[in-house]
Formats: structure tokens, C-alpha cells, sequence
């Protein structure tokens, strides 16, 4: 699912195959994702985000995080606070998905540093409305500038 | 010596008549001095005159010495001259001289005598004599010098003899004569005297006539004023002879007497006071005189009962007082009577009053005490005596604190007592003296004499054991309630998450499929649109719309969940504002539609504005959507303050309802219209009536088929707090 053109390096964390194929198919619309990285649980999201690895390190080049919030084993909630807690991802943008507005989990997870949502399904206008809501297209905003100086020297 | 005597005896016998004793005692004490100066008078005389009589002995007997003495020297002298004469002469000359010294030694014999109380004269005497033993010694030789000298010399001695006598009469001639002047002196002192104490006599006895006389006088007035008072003293008097045999005759009684009675003075004074004693007084009245002669008492007091003549009890407060007689003659016994029946039935009466107020008091249940300023018992009554279990005796008079477990307290609200004059239901224990425990609730006020001074405390400690359990119980099955209701709440809030969490699961897992159906739809749609006939693309389209609906219904019952248990948050809303500004939301949505919107003035409401801006966007879109066939729609918002309550209305001119469905409007997933005519999950008036009862307020629909519908809902103006309302 790699697809180099694409400018944005972004996480997946879905539980759900048919709501994950779908949204992958509205990021793909976009032409703006190049490289999602879609794994299935919290856990496996946060040995992804958190791996010791320096060399591999893939969090470096994740730009956005797109987080589920009913998973198993650990949960969303929890998966937000762990990178709201490391130095490394501490500004990485993270997108809730939700299926619906009314969720309460939606006040929580804004409360742990969530930088938006996005009501399942994931269409492709919401993805980018969202996008730029966290100010990661176009011209670099304040935000896209602070990252490059929190992130550690290559 | 006797006779005055006599007379100091007769003037006190006098005296003794006399009535008015201070005279009698001034006139004695004036004569005895007088008496004495008299005596003293006699006396002297008496005795001056003894003097004389023996001023005249003594002078006989000076002059029976001169003649004896005479004698001698004439015997002396005569034997000599006979001796002269006859010398040489008749043979008789020696019994002549024999006759004259016979004579003389007589007279000698006789001097000695006389003069046997005068030792110089018997000296003398006695030298005499020798000389004229001498002398007739001599006088054998005749004229011889010795003869001449001792007859010189018994002459001499005669002489000094004589010349002594003479003296001593001389001496007492002149003492007799002085005391003769004395003596006169005397008598005529004495005269004087006698004279003037008879004046004064005569004086005095007049004086004690006239005191015997006005004493007389005052006897009779006295005797009057007291007959006056006996006949109409106001008391009964009656004075009887005190005999063993008559037991009590009366000798004289008064008009009291006999009106006490109802009989005649003469009926008392024949028949005896006693008589008309009834038996039992007669009784009482015998041991009480038994008493007063056995112990030597003057008087007794007694009260009696006499049979009034109209058979009536009278009774009497009689004071008997025993006059004895001087040497054991009859006594008398002066009986004093005042009739008091009337008295004994007023005492009865108030009596009466006393025991009613007194039974009341012993009857309470209440333990009651009257306590003094010190705090000790003054009296109880009978509740108190079962609840401690002590009789009066041991009660009265100790400190009232200790029959309480906690005397330290009791003092206390006793002192409470004092200084606001009141104590209320004071919870304290009372012990009973077997150690059983009363709780009880003193109350207590301070008692006054007339003054306004303050007594004591009456205090009255109410049993409140049953109260008290059944308090207790209270308590218990209050905090068993308490309980309950916890165990209750805890389960409804663990019901509550439970549901809570199972609508999230819902939710979130029945969207789950129906994203997926959509999506893949959508999917299909998109990626094989080519492939599809118009028949496919519509079958596809109508999967979606049904699972886009079904995520409707999804979303209503979720809200209708959370805002039928969300917490109140209560404030005053300005209702108006509110129906505006959701009324202004709602048209822009509906721009292509005319509807004209009117919005009279609202009162102000207290609720949750979030739930209340609910109400009213479900009760205006209903309004909006139910107008949108009329070409022209017409809504309009109204309110009114209506009692405790402020009520709004939403009124349409749309479609309206049957009223034969009226009950099913708040149904969740009610509808009384077909989804093809008006589309909707039924779920906004139940949630709508659902907030205004969860505000303790009300709603009622009204409408009609084609003309339009009403919706009038109301708030309390104060809505109360509610915590978390279960869901009906």
C-alpha cells in the first residue's frame, strides 16, 4: 500500500477490515497520503510509534495519526495518552475516528490532545477538511514549523 | 412592849381590808417610824423613872450611914462620959457601959452593912473598929493619955467617915436633880409625840375610809363591766361546778351560750353543758379534764361536738380553764365555747379543693417535683415514687439530681431553670432504686409565692421510654431505608452505567455494519457503476438510504438515552431568546420555503437551556415540517405566566393529527405519519416530553386533520433539583 508520491506519511490504527478498506480508499481519493501504515490494534500502534529502533524509526516519518478509539487490547484512549506522553510524538497530529458525533469518548480524547475527528465512514472531503484543519497541507503553517524543530536531528 | 404590838397587828389587819394596796402600804410605813419614837419615848421615861427611884434609895441610905454613924460616935462618946461621972462612983457603972458598947458594936455591925458595896468605908470602918477596941482597952485606967487619943483618933475617923457620907449624898443630890430636868424633857417630848401621831392617825384613817370606799366602788363596776361582758360576749361562757358526784352542773351560763345551742339560759344552767355533748365529745371532754387534774393544768383546749336543740351538730372550739378551790373545796370549771361549724364546713369545703387539686397532681403519670432554691426535694407525688421507687420519706428533702444517671447534668438544666426561667424537654435518665433506666424529658419552670419571689422549681420529667424505642426503631428503619436506598442507587447507577455502556456498544456496533453496507454500496456504486443497469444502481441506492436511515434511529435512541439521564443543569433562561434564535436556525435550512414566523413575548423559565433549546427544535422543526405542503406557512411561538407555572405554545397551520391517535405523539418511535408522507424516527416528542418531565413540567398536543396543530408545554417557575433521574 505504498505509493512514494504521495507527500504524507500517516498511520492507520483501525480494528475493523471493512471500515480500514474504506478508509483507505477515501485516503487513496485524496492523492495526498503516500504511505499508510495500518495496523489492527493499540498495542501494535504503539510498538510502531514507540519502537526503540533509532535507525528504523518510523515514527520520524509519520505526519498524521488516524486513531480508532473502541480497540482491543489497548485503547485508543490509552494509545493517544502514551504519544501525548513521549517527547518524540508529543506533537504528532492525531485524527479520532468515531462513529458518531454524539460519542463521549470524543470530549475524553480531545481532552488527551486529540487534533480532530472524523465520523465513520472516512470520506475523502472530511479526510482533507481535517488535514488542514491540523495544518498539514499546502504552505507550512506555525504548526508544521514547530515539528521541524521539536524533531530530533537527522 | 405588847401593847404596841397589838397595835402593828391591828393596823395590818386593816391594811389586809384595805382594796387599793399602795395607800394601804404608804400609811404603814409613816406610823412605824412614828411608833418607834414613841416606844423609844416610854422607853426612856420608863427608865429615868427607875434612875429617880434609885437617886432616892441611894440618898436614905447616905443618911441611915450618917445615923449609924451618929450612933457610934454618941455610943463612943457616951461610954467615956459615963465612965467619967461615975468614977469612983455606983456599983451599976459597969452595966451601963456594958448597955452603950452593946450599942455601939450594934451600930457597927449595922454600918459594916451598910456600907458593904464602899471598900474605903469599910477600910475605915474596919480601922474603927480596932480603935475602939482600943479604946475600951484604955479605958480601965481613967483619962490616961492613951484612952484620950484613941478617943481623938475614933473621932477623927468618924468624921472622915461622916465627911465621905456627906460627899456622896451631895453627889447624888445634884445627879438626881439633873435627871430629873432630863426626865421632864422627856415627858413632854413624849407628849408631843403622842399628840401629833394621833393627828396623823386620825388623818390616815379618814384617808383609808375613802380608799376602802372607792375601792368598794370600783368592786361594783368591775363586778358590772364583767357581767356586761359575760351577758353579751359573743362567746359562749358557761362556769360549772367541778363535783365528782354531779359531773359538771352548771351554775351560770351566758345568752352566747344558750343561742349556740338553740335552747334557754335556763335549760344550760339546769340540765349542764355536758348534757348536750354528744357522745363522743363526752368522751374526749372527760379524759381531757382527767388530764388537766392528773397533771395539774390550768386549762385545755378542745374541739367538741353539742347537739344544737334542732338536733343539728354543733361544733365548738372549747377552752376549758379550772379554777381549784383554795383548801379542797369544790373547783369550778369556766368553759369558753365558739361555735366554728360554720368554719369546719368552709375548712371542709376548701379541704375538698385541696385533695381535688392534690389528687390531680398524684394522678399524673408524669413524675412531678417540687424542688427548692437548693435543689433539694421539696415534694413528689406518686408517679415519682414508682419511678424511683422510694417512698416520700426518703425522697423529701434529698438533692433531686441524684436519682438521675448524669447528676452533673441535671444541675445544669436546673440552673437553666433559674436563669430563663423554663427548661424544655431536657433529655435526662431517671434511675429507678433497683437500677432499671427511664429516659425521660424534663421540663421545668420556677414557682412563685404571692410576691413574685421565686420558690423553687416544679419540675415534671415525662417517661419517654416508648418514645424513645420507637424513635430507635424509627432510626433503625430509617437507616435500614438508608440503606436500602444506597444499595438501590448504587445498583440503579451500575444499571445506568450498564445501559450507558450497552447503548455505546449499540451504537457503536450496529454502525459498524451499516457504515460497512453503505460504504461497500457506495464502493459498488463508484467502481462498477458501468456494470449496473438503472434497476442495479437503484437497489444500491435504496441498501443506503435504509442503512443511513437506520443510523438515524440509531442516533435518536442514543439521544433520547443520554438526555433523559444527563444531570440537570438549572438556570434562568430567557425563553424568548431561546425560541428565537433555534426558529431563526431552522428557516434558513427552509429558504426556499415561505413561512411566515410570529413570536409573542415569553416569560423567562428556569431549566437546563441546553434540553430546553431541545424542546424547542423539535417542537418548531416538527412545526416547519408538518406546514411544508401549505403554500404559505404560519407559525407562531406564545407564553404566558399562568399561577406557579409558565407556559408556552408552538402553534402550525400544517397538517395537524387525528386526535384519535393523540396518545401515541409521545411514544418513542410513535409516529401518526407514514414515512413516505413526512420522514422522522418518532423519537423528538418523546424526547421532548421527556425533558419536561424531567423539569417537573408537562406538555399536551392538539391538532386536527388538515387544519393544523398546537403544542402547549409548561415549567414549574422553580424547578427543584433532580440528580440523575432514572429513565422512566
Amino acid at each position: 500500500m505504498t505509493e512514494n508520491n504521495y507527500p504524507l506519511q500517516l498511520l492507520l490504527v483501525e480494528d475493523n477490515p471493512n471500515d480500514a478498506e474504506l478508509t483507505i480508499d477515501a485516503l487513496r481519493e485524496t492523492k495526498l497520503v503516500n504511505n499508510v501504515t495500518w495496523v489492527k490494534d493499540g498495542a501494535e500502534a504503539l510498538e510502531v510509534l514507540l519502537a526503540n529502533d533509532k535507525e528504523h524509526d518510523p515514527a520520524r516519518l509519520l505526519k498524521l495519526v488516524l486513531l480508532d478509539l473502541r480497540l482491543p487490547r489497548v485503547d485508543g484512549l490509552d494509545v493517544l495518552r502514551a504519544i501525548r506522553a513521549d517527547r518524540r510524538t508529543k506533537l504528532l497530529p492525531v485524527v479520532v475516528l468515531t462513529s458518531s458525533r454524539e460519542e463521549t469518548d470524543l470530549v475524553r480524547a480531545y481532552e488527551l490532545g486529540a487534533n480532530s475527528f472524523l465520523v465513520k465512514p472516512v470520506e475523502s472531503e472530511a479526510f482533507l477538511k481535517a488535514v488542514k484543519e491540523v495544518g498539514l497541507t499546502g504552505c507550512c503553517s506555525t504548526g508544521c514549523q514547530e515539528r521541524r524543530d521539536d524533531r530530533p536531528p537527522r | 412592849v405588847v401593847q404596841p404590838e397589838r397595835a402593828k397587828a391591828n393596823i395590818h389587819g386593816s391594811a389586809s381590808g384595805a382594796s387599793a394596796p399602795s395607800a394601804r402600804h404608804f400609811h404603814f410605813d409613816i406610823l412605824l417610824p412614828l411608833w418607834v419614837v414613841a416606844l423609844l419615848g416610854l422607853a426612856l421615861n420608863w427608865q429615868q423613872n427607875l434612875g429617880a427611884k434609885a437617886v432616892l434609895g441611894l440618898t436614905a441610905h447616905t443618911q441611915a450611914v450618917l445615923v449609924a454613924l451618929s450612933a457610934v460616935e454618941s455610943g463612943v462618946l457616951g461610954v467615956d462620959l459615963r465612965a467619967a461621972l461615975q468614977r469612983g462612983g455606983p456599983r451599976d457603972a459597969p452595966s451601963f457601959l456594958g448597955k452603950y458598947v452593946a450599942l455601939t458594936d450594934r451600930n457597927l455591925v449595922e454600918l459594916q452593912g451598910l456600907t458593904i458595896h464602899k471598900p474605903i468605908q469599910q477600910a475605915r470602918l474596919a480601922r474603927l473598929r480596932t480603935l475602939i477596941k482600943a479604946h475600951r482597952l484604955a479605958s480601965g485606967s481613967a483619962f490616961s493619955q492613951q484612952k484620950q487619943f484613941t478617943l481623938a483618933a475614933i473621932l477623927g475617923q468618924l468624921g472622915q467617915m461622916q465627911r465621905f457620907e456627906h460627899q456622896l449624898l451631895a453627889d447624888r443630890t445634884a445627879s438626881e436633880v439633873r435627871q430629873l430636868g432630863r426626865l421632864l424633857l422627856l415627858e413632854a417630848a413624849t407628849a408631843v409625840g403622842t399628840v401629833a401621831m394621833l393627828v396623823l392617825a386620825t388623818v390616815l384613817l379618814k384617808r383609808e375610809r375613802r380608799w376602802v370606799a372607792a375601792a368598794n366602788s370600783e368592786m361594783r363596776r368591775s363586778r358590772a363591766r364583767f357581767f356586761y361582758l359575760f351577758e353579751h360576749a359573743n362567746l359562749g361562757i358557761a362556769i360549772s361546778r367541778l363535783d365528782k358526784n354531779d359531773g359538771g352542773l352548771a351554775l351560770q351560763a351566758n345568752a352566747a351560750l344558750a343561742n349556740t345551742l338553740g335552747v334557754s339560759i335556763a335549760d344550760v344552767e339546769q340540765r349542764g353543758l355536758t348534757a348536750f355533748l354528744l357522745p363522743e365529745g363526752q368522751v374526749t371532754q372527760s379524759e381531757a379534764l382527767d388530764s388537766m387534774l392528773e397533771n395539774n393544768q390550768a386549762s385545755a383546749r378542745l374541739t367538741l361536738p353539742y347537739r344544737h336543740h334542732n338536733g343539728d351538730t354543733v361544733w365548738v372550739d372549747e377552752t376549758m380553764i379550772l379554777r381549784r378551790s383554795g383548801s379542797g373545796g369544790e373547783s369550778e370549771l369556766f368553759s369558753l365555747l365558739v361555735n366554728i361549724t360554720q368554719l369546719r364546713d368552709e375548712e371542709q369545703v376548701l379541704l375538698n379543693k385541696v385533695r381535688y387539686t392534690r389528687s390531680l397532681i398524684e394522678t399524673s403519670l408524669d413524675p412531678l417535683m417540687a424542688i427548692s432554691i437548693e435543689g433539694k426535694i421539696d415534694d413528689v407525688n406518686e408517679a415519682t415514687v414508682r419511678a424511683t421507687g422510694l417512698p416520700r420519706g426518703l425522697l423529701v428533702g434529698r438533692d433531686f439530681s441524684e436519682f438521675f444517671t448524669e447528676p452533673e447534668r441535671a444541675r445544669q438544666s436546673y440552673q437553666t431553670v433559674f436563669s430563663d426561667g423554663v427548661v424544655r424537654d431536657f433529655p435526662l435518665t431517671l434511675r429507678h432504686c433497683t437500677g432499671t433506666l427511664m429516659p425521660v424529658l424534663y421540663n421545668a419552670s420556677t414557682y412563685l409565692n404571692a410576691e413574685g419571689k421565686v420558690l423553687g422549681v416544679f419540675a415534671a420529667a415525662r417517661d419517654v421510654t416508648q418514645t424513645r424505642s420507637m424513635e430507635e426503631e424509627l432510626r433503625r428503619l430509617n437507616a435500614t431505608l438508608e440503606q436500602k436506598v444506597q444499595e438501590r442507587t448504587a445498583d440503579l447507577t451500575q444499571a445506568n452505567e450498564e445501559l450507558e455502556s450497552f447503548a455505546y456498544s449499540v451504537s457503536h456496533d450496529l454502525r459498524s455494519p451499516l457504515r460497512a453496507i453503505d460504504g461497500f454500496s457506495l464502493k459498488l456504486v463508484k467502481s462498477s457503476g458501468d456494470v449496473l443497469d438503472q434497476e442495479g444502481r437503484r437497489l444500491l441506492q435504496v441498501v443506503r438510504d435504509n442503512a443511513l436511515r437506520m443510523g438515524q434511529l440509531i442516533d435518536d435512541l442514543l439521544r433520547f438515552s443520554r438526555l433523559g439521564r444527563r444531570e440537570l443543569e438549572v438556570s434562568r433562561v430567557d425563553m424568548e431568546v431561546l425560541a428565537k434564535s433555534v426558529a431563526t436556525e431552522l428557516l434558513v435550512l427552509e429558504n426556499e420555503r415561505q413561512i411566515e414566523f410570529s413570536c409573542g413575548e415569553l416569560p423567562p423559565a428556569q431549566g437546563d437551556p441546553a434540553l430546553l433549546r431541545e424542546v424547542w427544535l423539535n417542537l418548531l422543526s416538527n412545526a416547519i415540517k408538518f406546514s411544508r405542503r401549505r403554500p404559505v406557512a404560519h407559525i407562531s411561538v406564545g407564553g404566558a405566566v399562568e399561577g406557579a407555572e409558565v407556559s408556552y405554545w408552538v402553534k402550525d397551520d400544517g397538517d395537524g393529527f387525528d386526535m384519535a391517535y393523540a396518545g401515541k405523539l409521545f411514544g418513542v418511535f410513535q409516529r401518526l405519519h407514514r414515512q413516505d408522507e413526512f420522514e422522522g424516527t418518532g423519537v423528538g416528542l418523546a424526547l421532548v416530553q421527556r425533558i419536561l418531565h424531567r423539569h417537573r413540567g408537562h406538555i399536551e398536543g392538539e391538532g386536527h386533520l388538515e387544519s393544523g396543530a398546537i403544542f402547549r408545554f409548561s415549567l414549574p417557575s422553580a424547578v427543584p433539583f433532580v440528580p440523575g433521574a432514572p429513565p422512566p
